[in-house]
């Protein structure tokens, strides 16, 4: 039997709930009141569009400083790989390594990875579907881990306040930061994998 | 094909499924893409409730009670959920302050919440299944204490040089805390809970069943 998508067969599959219906246009599940579609409309341009904000908001995060650490009067500004570094160079590689992957490498994977397929669902040549799931539910499970930096800064601010003397204040590039967060997040959600079957069969 | 009861598609991939029954605690997958499409849990909505209830009862220690104390220049000084988040609110840092909020305490207590209400009945008898099964699924995408607690991590490192660091009692209720919330999201199956629903305008549906097929 040839494999046969739900769509061939005028089919819906409720994308909240998981309901079964046949598909009329502009109709909303009998069970949760949501609206029914075969895919997630425009998914492509929404998750290009997001990406493409994501990766502007990149630069920010990673060139203002995420943390201003007041010691003595002094003030002392960290970007995100500043901080890994003093981390490195007082000998913590093992925690180094954590932040980088967290703060660094997720997003920035998580940013090409989604942006290669979306490039692939466009191209005209056939994708390698089973690869680029792979590659999907990877990014959608280590997404969340580049919140870690964020947690990490409101435990320092609650931690280190001494007024004048030693305090540690979060910096603009955490709002960039969060920013880069929230985006590549919803990017992924916005992605419908269905897409890449859909493709695949033509 | 008729029959919609007996099919079954999968979310990630739209293929067409026979669904079949399965033996206790197997789970179903996707033959193409490998997707989780339903199982058979073997757990009572009692034993969900009862996790449930096991972290209301620490909620109150996790938020409140200290997860690292720092001694420096013979000043004490501790840190717990609330407060950084609240901090971080004092200094004008609205979107960090609110993600955190969000993923590290909003999201994991409305995860608590919607199963507590889904498992001991509460939200069907308030009419509120589909409300709190679209919430639930939603916090599990963003309850995050398994990051919280590496970054706990991180944070004890960073500050180790300058001054002496601590673990609090807070971090031993938000480690039980994490991992019931993980139990949670292991056991907990929305599929029954969804069928419980009935449907509305089922006739009409059927009605149009000649038309639409191929």
């Amino acid at each position: 039997m040839i494999p046969t998508s739900a769509r061939e067969l005028g089919l819906c599959r409720c994308h909240t709930c998981g309901l079964l219906v046949r598909y009329q246009s502009a109709m909303s599940c009998p069970r949760c009141h949501s609206p029914l579609q075969m895919r997630i409309p425009h998914s492509l341009a929404w998750s290009w569009g997001l990406l493409a904000l994501a990766s502007f908001m990149l630069l920010p995060a990673n060139l203002l400083p995420i943390t201003h650490f007041y010691n003595k009067g002094l003030l002392q500004s960290d970007t995100i790989f500043s901080g890994i570094m003093a981390l490195y160079r007082s000998k913590m590689s093992g925690i180094a390594t954590i932040v980088l992957t967290a703060s660094i490498i997720v997003p920035i994977g998580k940013i090409l990875g989604l942006g290669w397929i979306c490039w692939q669902l466009q191209r005209s040549k056939p994708v390698r579907r089973k690869r680029q799931l792979i590659m999907y539910r990877i990014i959608d499970f280590i997404g969340r881990w580049s919140m870690l930096d964020l947690f990490v800064i409101s435990l320092m601010v609650a931690l280190v306040d001494r007024g004048v003397l030693l305090n540690v204040r979060a910096g603009p590039g955490a709002t960039a930061f969060a920013g880069v967060v929230i985006l590549t997040m919803m990017s992924a959600r916005m992605l419908d994998t269905r897409l890449l079957w859909d493709k695949a069969a033509r | 094909m008729s029959d919609l009861h007996s099919v079954i598609v999968c979310p990630a991939c739209d293929l067409l499924i026979e669904r079949k029954l399965l033996p206790m605690r197997r789970h179903a997958h996707c033959p193409r893409c490998h997707q989780h499409l339903y199982g058979r849990y073997a757990f009572r909505p009692s034993q969900l409730m009862a996790l449930t209830i096991t972290g209301f009862l620490l909620l109150p220690s996790t938020l409140f009670e200290p997860l690292l104390y720092l001694r420096l220049a013979g000043v004490n000084s501790d840190a717990n959920l609330l407060k950084g988040i609240l901090m971080l609110f004092g200094e004008g840092e609205l979107w960090v302050a609110s993600l955190v909020l969000w993923c590290a305490v909003l999201a994991p207590v409305g995860l608590l919440l919607g199963i507590f209400s889904l498992a001991s009945g509460l939200a069907k008898r308030w009419h509120m299944l589909a409300p709190t099964l679209k919430a639930v699924e939603v916090f599990r995408h963003w309850a995050m204490l398994e990051v919280y607690i590496v970054s706990l991590m991180v944070a004890l490192f960073k500050l180790i040089d300058i001054a002496d660091v601590r673990l609090g009692g807070g971090l031993l209720s938000l480690g039980i805390l994490m991992l019931l919330n993980m139990t949670l999201l292991i056991l907990f199956d929305p599929a029954p809970y969804w069928e419980r629903i009935p449907l509305q305008n089922a006739s009409q549906e059927t009605e149009h069943d000649p038309d639409q097929r191929p």
